[in-house]
């Protein structure tokens, strides 16, 4: 469970640093947003990822803990860049997908 | 004369990633396959029976090694893992016994009954960890050890490069834009791969330095141990200066010599037991030494994982009285980042997710690569270098998709060479290097866009079909391995018709662009980038 | 791929770029192996320590070094400060030992 954790809130983290840059704003919701928007998606992101790193180390250690965190970290900016590829309007609702099941697994561990 | 820095820069990415490219590309893909190196070696072997409990393990393979080795050296017990079905045992016969002098012999045991089992013969996943630290060279292993610090130092050369000419990376992290013209497409993989998994490149890199370093790099040991000849001298022959190191760094190994009078080991299983609660973890391995001797020393050895070092924690027990043996188990804490280092590379330690982490990051690497290969072609197509332009395109070809398929044919091998046939699992070896070779002859003659549209659809049929010819020749298909819940075979099968997914698809979308078909619309404009000229190559 | 590129490229001759290459290839070696020597002398550690921690030092050197042989304006300019870092290198460790 603190694993599937780690990696929705992983997702998480890199679909809201995307959200933050406006090339990919344009992308996936027609047009820039609110910079006020642009804050809440930076802080999501720096949050989730923050998160996710809390309940890796609390897992497995600070050593494989932050092992883990990283290597998931990259694989989870490599899934949103292949989804802003080929599906960009799907992003929001898998990275909303992500913060729930992100919650449930994060409740359960 | 003068060029600005970032132009030197790019022209050394350029190089460095050419030169060492291919080198490289193998040594990840190996690399990439032996983080599942067991579990590779036990699709090979379908004879093993599925995993016992491990204590019983434990029982039976010491009642097997008292009736084969009753005075070994040493006897190594290997208990069976999710990741390996079967027990391993090894031992070593007394050099003063036996005119073959200390070679280890070793059996693969049934776990629950300590039958021993005789597998087909095969190197399994060792072929790809070999290949990937030596490049499969052993005479003398040392040349192999040079040869991949070599390329190591290319991909640090062309990470640090990189990073210098694409200064601006966080701003086009997420950006591929698949329809935007090839070399764009290549580029942009080549960047997001490279970008996102920045500290696994660097860090695996870096790691992979440390098993070899003190070959490749033994100024310091013979610096601080050596003798008085000049160092150039001593680095020809430096056994001593090297095990004088060794001896001065803490070894906590514990070594008794036979005391030449017998004595009844003490119960294995007790000992397991007690040591299990200490270690904090599952037990993965138990060495023996001086068994059935008064002098038994016996070593617990704990699975891997729980710590990022690769020389896993562990108890010492009298072998005789069953009592534990005091170890000053402390080293400094530079051998300390060193172990972790070790370990990291090795990922001996990585539970499920992490191991899967590791194969997919391996996999990113692997095709950053060999994006940045694509890449250098491409840019060039439109020039008149034809020569060598083709040369690299054929290379390309072969090492691209000719030793995927390649891998994909050592599976094959293994499953149709008669199971009786004599050097059999050399010949899976030769299977393997000779499905390479045709590759490289078949790139060399063909057309090389055809060349890569047809080696890529091999590619994706050998991997593809690899389910198939399992169930065909084996009772452990799919469909039963998932039935039974067996997730070894099963996940090695899921694997191999991913693979072939893949290569299916990249097929599809070569032969897509050869054909001139427009891309899908680009999803999103970008604005372009200015970007720094990568110099071209001098002729 | 622009002319311009191609035509500053041709500043650097196939001489210019063989005196690089080596310097980066066998100068960034030995200038990694003098300094890995010097710091496993000098390091304030134990022996074993200083000479763990200068061995896993020593592949950033030999990295830096090859940057720097490509990176300097001139191939001259390259083994120049190389064969200066060396040597200093050398003398300090041996002044240590």
């Amino acid at each position: 469970m603190a694993d599937a954790a780690v990696l929705t809130l992983a997702f998480l983290a890199a679909a809201c640093a995307a959200f933050r840059m406006e090339r990919h704003q344009r992308s996936v919701f027609e047009r820039p947003a609110a910079a006020g928007w642009r804050r809440a998606f930076g802080a999501g992101a720096i949050g989730a990822a923050g998160a996710a790193c809390v309940v890796a180390v609390a897992t497995h250690g600070p050593a494989i803990g932050v092992v883990q965190w990283m290597w998931v970290l990259g694989l989870a900016a490599v899934a949103v860049g292949l989804v802003l590829s080929y599906r960009p309007r799907c992003l929001p609702w898998l990275a909303a997908l992500a913060a729930f099941a992100a919650a449930l697994t994060g409740a359960a561990a | 004369m003068k060029r600005s820095f970032r132009q030197a820069m790019a022209w050394l990415h350029g190089w460095a990633g050419l030169l060492g490219g291919w080198a490289l590309f193998m040594m990840f893909l190996a690399g990439t396959a032996s983080v599942f190196k067991d579990e590779i070696t036990a699709w090979m072997m379908p004879e093993l029976p599925r995993a016992a409990d491990p204590l019983v393990a434990l029982e039976a393979a010491a009642a097997r090694l008292g009736d084969v080795a009753p005075d070994a050296e040493r006897w190594t017990i290997t208990l069976p893992s999710e990741r390996f079905p079967g027990t391993r045992i090894a031992w070593q016969p007394r050099a003063d016994v036996t005119d073959l002098g200390p070679r280890t012999r070793r059996e693969v045991l049934d776990a629950e009954s300590g039958r021993v089992v005789t597998p087909r013969e095969t190197r399994g996943g060792d072929l790809f960890y070999r290949l990937h630290y030596r490049f499969e060279i052993s005479e003398p292993v040392r040349r192999g050890w040079w040869l991949s610090g070599a390329a190591t130092m290319f991909m640090l050369t062309a990470l640090a490069t990189g990073l210098v000419v694409h200064r601006r990376f966080f701003r086009d992290l997420f950006t591929f834009r698949p329809g935007m013209g090839r070399q764009r497409s290549w580029l942009d993989a080549h960047l997001l791969l490279a970008v996102s998994l920045l500290p696994f490149h660097l860090a695996i890199a870096y790691t992979g330095l440390v098993p070899i370093m003190s070959t490749v790099m033994p100024w310091a040991v013979i610096a601080n141990y050596g003798d008085e000849r000049p160092a150039l001298v001593q680095a020809a022959d430096m056994d001593a200066a090297r095990s004088a190191y060794s001896r001065d760094r803490e070894d906590s190994t514990i070594r008794r010599h036979r005391a030449g009078r017998p004595a009844p080991l003490f119960d294995l299983r007790v000992l397991a037991e007690r040591a299990g609660e200490r270690l904090g973890g599952p037990i993965g391995s138990i060495t023996i030494r001086n068994p059935n001797d008064a002098n038994a020393v016996v070593e617990i050895v704990r699975k891997p994982g729980g710590e990022l070092s690769n020389r896993p924690r562990r108890l010492y027990y009298d072998g005789v009285s069953g009592e534990p043996l005091a170890v000053s188990a402390d080293i400094g804490p530079v051998a300390k980042v060193q172990a972790a280092m070790y370990g990291m590379h090795m990922a001996r330690f990585a539970e499920p997710l992490l191991r899967w982490a590791y194969f997919l990051a391996g996999l990113a690497s692997t095709v950053m690569i060999g994006a940045g290969l694509v890449v250098w072609t491409l840019k060039r197509r439109s020039q008149t270098e034809r020569g060598r332009l083709s040369l690299v395109e054929r290379l390309n070809v072969a090492t691209l998709a000719g030793l995927p398929f390649a891998m994909a044919a050592y599976f094959w091998a293994n499953r149709l060479l008669p199971l009786d046939m004599p050097e059999r699992a050399a010949g899976e070896v030769r299977v393997f290097f000779a499905a390479w070779g045709a590759v490289l002859l078949y790139a060399a003659l063909r057309p090389s866009r055809r060349a890569w549209i047809e080696t890529l659809w091999l590619a994706a049929a050998a991997f593809g079909a690899l389910p198939v010819l399992n169930a065909l020749t084996t009772d452990r298909h799919l469909a039963a391995s998932i039935a039974s819940g067996d997730w070894l075979m099963a996940g090695f099968d899921l694997t191999a018709a991913a693979t072939g997914a893949a290569f299916a698809f990249a097929g599809w979308r070569v032969a897509r662009a050869v054909r001139g078909a427009p891309g899908p619309a680009a999803v999103h404009a970008a604005p372009s980038r200015e970007r720094v000229e990568w110099p071209t190559p001098p002729s | 791929m622009s002319r311009s590129g191609a035509a500053k490229t041709r500043a650097w001759g196939r001489r210019d770029i063989a005196a690089r290459a080596a310097a980066a290839v066998i100068g960034g070696y030995v200038v990694a192996a003098m300094a890995t020597t010097c710091l496993a002398k000098v390091l304030p550690l134990a022996r074993s320590e200083a000479t763990a921690a200068a061995t896993l030092l020593s592949f950033l050197f030999y990295t830096a070094a090859i940057l720097w042989s490509f990176a300097a304006p001139s191939a001259v300019a390259a083994w120049v400060a190389l064969v200066a870092v060396a040597g200093l290198a050398g003398i300090a460790g041996a002044l240590a030992s």
